[in-house]
């Protein structure tokens, strides 16, 4: 690794500690070893309950970590738990996800004083360092919230139009979707009909077009694996 | 789970030789059937018919034996002639008749027979005229012994169907048990080939352009190479593997067995063979047109009450000495039918000696009416006291042929997500660290290009892995995990008894499905339901109507709000369709409560 960088990670002489929680190990080992590099004081787990054990016995000044961590709790939950006992963390989300939305989360439950960065957009191990030292100092910048970005893949639907096209994808049909939603065909028609001309493709869902959003909902999305209650499993 | 019923039932039907029939069981049901129309029933009622036809006749009109038989038989013919053209007519295109298509067709078969006899024993002299009342009469005794005959062929039709989807289910049985495992592997390993035959080309082109690049030292085409197999194969192809996918049911493709035969009860209790009530009924039925045709109406009534009701009483005597006296089924038939015509005999005797008038000359066929109804009384007993016993068979059968194909469907979806976890999370995470690598290093090298595609290869080799997932998979896992993660967060109480815990341990495909089970069911209570506290109670049950299948019992509460799209039913169904033998979700009050029985094996 490059290790011609100032020391980032280093206040006052001391090295602060940092997690990092990512299932996948080549990620993992890529990203500690930036870390250590950068002259932090890196720890690593591989999955929420691994998280969870290094945080205790290493108190962390800092979590960088991804949102799907496999198929049991994400990278969420394990927030909620870092930081319900008011230890004041900074986190760092690196993940695939254009948005929280698709993890079944709302904007507005992201903790606060967090940076989110989706990995297809960090082309410069920089852009973490830096998102790493300014959520240690508190002073999150809104480009270091990917999810905020107006121009992020599918940035413009609304949660419920992400949720059908999320089964569109799964290979729902609009009848089948309305049953599962508990509203009406109609109902399920309008709302896929503005969420494709959200992204860009016209006309009614039908045949190619109903191919073409899955596709593009797929290739968009980084999501986790379509599985039905919409939690996943991945990197 | 009713997947093996999948098998197309009417073709599996006409490929073992049986009749259309409806599908219901009342007590005329087994009418509808062109088995009402089929051979065994004019085989049982010829003779019957001719007999009883000749001593009616001849006891009547006199004449010689020969010409009644002859005439009797021609008119046979006619009959079989029109029941055959009749079956044509109202069955074509497997159709199934109604109850009264059947009747109407039987009464124009007999009324056609009556008539051709009356006309014949004119030709040949044995009587001087037809006598049209007479023959008029005649569907009336024909048609309820004509629909008693083919009651019984029915339900011996319907009981040979039974069977006949008892042994289909059976040898489908013996198939999927004898090379289940096998069959598990072949299906895994399958799965894995076709994933890594899709990816193979995409693989290549990235080979190709990251040679390309480390020779020219440009990173450019190998980042785009790399965001191409990610964007273009890796997610949709994980996407496909998670999604739906429509269930195979390998057993429904097992060979249908041959013909089959139906296995009626070896021995049985003679007095089952009587039903003495019955018998009186239908032969009241039967005898009325002889009685209103040589009595006064108030004799006719006196004569059937006399009769029908002394046949009940000899026949409810011979019951009861019988007692539990047991016989062969062969000779056993046999004797009951004997029985009920010497019944019938001394009956129709007593009613002599009781000086009550009587139809003269047809103590014979009288004889033989109570003998034919005997002979459907047993027969009945005994296709119904098999067939109890086929259906038991059948259900446990198919239990276990369901549990057989639910297993197998169980690791085809285990084995697909844990494809789609190594796509999805390996090799995607290997290809964003290459990305990662690609972008920082000053110079693509010919070595580090060796190395990603070393970490791509070793990516890879992970969907030959058991557990690619690690002991995340494990139940114990799972809930270790859960406790850890929520504590001082939210309340998880979680339940594994020991036992249980070792019959986990040593069948991976449960556990695994267990622990995705819990795994949903937290997921979904804490992040769409918001729920503060979820218990989880895992126990392996003991008695299961179905051996071997002991399952184990995921009961998980949450106290979570119902609201939400992913709390609706529907959501995350299908998943628990395929791991899980049955489920349900419902909501008590504040509590919403997941049961579900996974299969152990």
């Amino acid at each position: 690794m490059p290790n011609a960088k100032p020391a980032a990670g280093e206040h006052r002489g001391f090295a602060r500690s940092i997690l990092v929680v990512e299932d996948e190990p080549l990620l993992r080992d890529l990203i500690a070893g930036s870390l250590e590099a950068r002259g932090f004081a890196v720890s690593s787990a591989s999955s929420p309950s691994e998280a969870v054990r290094e945080f205790r016995e290493v108190d962390p000044d800092g979590v960088v970590m991804d949102i799907d961590l496999g198929p049991g709790p994400n990278g969420f939950d394990l927030a909620e738990r870092f930081t319900s006992s008011g230890t004041g963390v900074a986190i760092v989300f690196l993940t695939n996800l254009p948005d929280p939305r698709f993890a079944g989360r709302t904007a507005d439950q992201v903790p606060r004083g967090v940076a989110y960065l989706r990995k297809e957009a960090v082309e410069e191990i920089e852009v973490l360092i830096e998102a790493v030292d300014s959520t240690l100092r508190g002073a999150v910048e809104d480009r270091m919230r990917h999810d905020r970005d107006p121009d992020r893949p599918l940035g413009s639907l609304t949660r419920r139009q992400v949720e059908i096209l999320r089964l569109v994808a799964l290979g729902k049909t609009n009848v089948q979707i309305a049953e599962l939603r508990g509203t009406t065909v109609k109902a399920v028609e309008r709302t896929v009909a503005r969420a494709l001309t959200a992204i860009g493709i016209d006309g009614e869902l039908g045949g190619n077009r109903r191919v073409d959003a899955a596709r593009h909902f797929i290739r968009m999305s980084g999501a986790p694996l379509p599985l039905p209650d919409g939690s996943g499993s991945g990197s | 789970m009713t997947t093996v019923e999948k098998a197309s039932r009417p073709e599996a039907e006409r490929s073992d030789g049986l009749e259309p029939t409806a599908p219901t069981s009342g007590k005329l049901a087994p009418l509808r059937s062109a088995s009402a129309f089929s051979w065994p029933v004019l085989a049982l009622y010829c003779p019957a018919g001719l007999a009883i036809q000749v001593s009616g006749n001849q006891s009547n009109f006199g004449g010689s034996s020969v010409a009644w038989v002859a005439a009797g038989a021609i008119a046979m013919v006619v009959l079989c002639a029109i029941l055959v053209g009749s079956r044509r007519l109202i069955c074509r295109g497997n159709r199934v008749p109604g109850v009264g298509s059947v009747l109407l067709a039987y009464s124009v078969a007999t009324l056609a027979q009556s008539l051709t006899l009356g006309l014949l024993s004119t030709l040949n002299g044995a009587s001087d005229e037809i006598h049209l009342a007479f023959r008029l009469s005649g569907p009336l005794l024909q048609v309820p012994l004509l629909t008693a005959i083919a009651y019984l062929v029915c339900r011996h039709d319907a009981h040979r169907r039974k069977v006949a989807e008892l042994e289909r289910s059976r040898a489908r049985l013996l198939a999927i048990d004898q090379s289940l495992e096998v069959a598990l592997d072949r299906l895994e390993s399958e799965l894995s080939g076709a994933v890594r035959s899709s990816l193979e080309p995409a693989l290549r082109e990235l080979d190709v352009a990251l040679t390309e690049a480390s020779r020219h030292g440009e990173a450019q085409p190998a980042l785009e190479a790399l965001a191409s197999l990610l964007e273009d194969r890796i997610r949709p192809l994980s996407h496909e593997l998670a999604g739906d996918q429509p269930a195979s049911d390998p057993a429904a493709e097992q060979a249908v067995p041959p013909r089959t035969r139906v296995p009626l009860p070896k021995r049985f209790h003679l007095a089952d063979g009587f039903r003495p009530t019955l018998v009186a009924l239908v032969l009241a039925v039967a005898a009325i047109p002889t009685a209103i045709r040589d009595l006064a109406p108030l004799h006719s009534l006196l004569y059937l009450s006399a009769f029908c009701g002394g046949t009940f009483v000899v026949l409810a005597l011979v019951r009861k000495v019988l007692g539990t006296a047991e016989a062969r089924s062969g000779p056993g038939v046999v004797a009951v039918v004997a029985l009920h015509g010497v019944a019938g005999r001394i009956a129709f005797a007593l009613v002599g000696a009781a000086g009550i008038q009587r139809p003269e000359g047809i103590a014979l066929a009288a004889s033989m009416v109570v003998a034919l109804i005997g002979a459907a009384v047993v027969g009945d007993m005994l296709v119904s006291a098999r067939r109890a016993a086929t259906e038991a068979d059948l259900a446990t059968v198919t239990g276990r042929l369901e549990q057989a194909v639910t297993l197998m469907r169980r690791r085809q979806r285990l084995v697909t997500r844990r494809l789609a976890f190594v796509l999805h999370g390996s090799l995607q995470g290997s290809l964003h660290a290459a990305a990662i690598r690609i972008r920082q290093a000053d110079d693509l090298t010919a070595r580090l290009a060796n190395e990603l595609r070393g970490d791509i290869t070793a990516a890879l080799t992970q969907m030959d892995q058991r557990r690619p997932m690690g002991e995340s998979s494990r139940t114990r896992t799972t809930l270790d995990e859960i406790a850890s993660v929520w504590e001082g967060v939210r309340t998880v109480t979680a339940r594994l008894d020991p036992r249980t815990e070792a019959l986990l341990e040593v069948n991976d495909d449960t556990d695994e499905a267990v622990s995705v089970v819990v795994q949903e069911a937290v997921n979904n209570a804490f992040r769409h339901g918001s729920a503060s506290s979820v218990r989880i109670e895992l126990t392996a049950t003991d008695e299961q109507s179905i051996a071997p299948g002991r399952e184990i019992s995921v009961v998980i509460e949450d106290d979570g709000s119902a609201t939400g799209v992913d709390r609706r039913p529907g959501l995350g169904s299908a998943l628990l369709d395929e791991l899980c033998d049955s489920w349900t979700r419902e909501r008590d009050g504040g509590t919403m409560t997941l049961r579900a029985q996974v299969a152990l094996g």
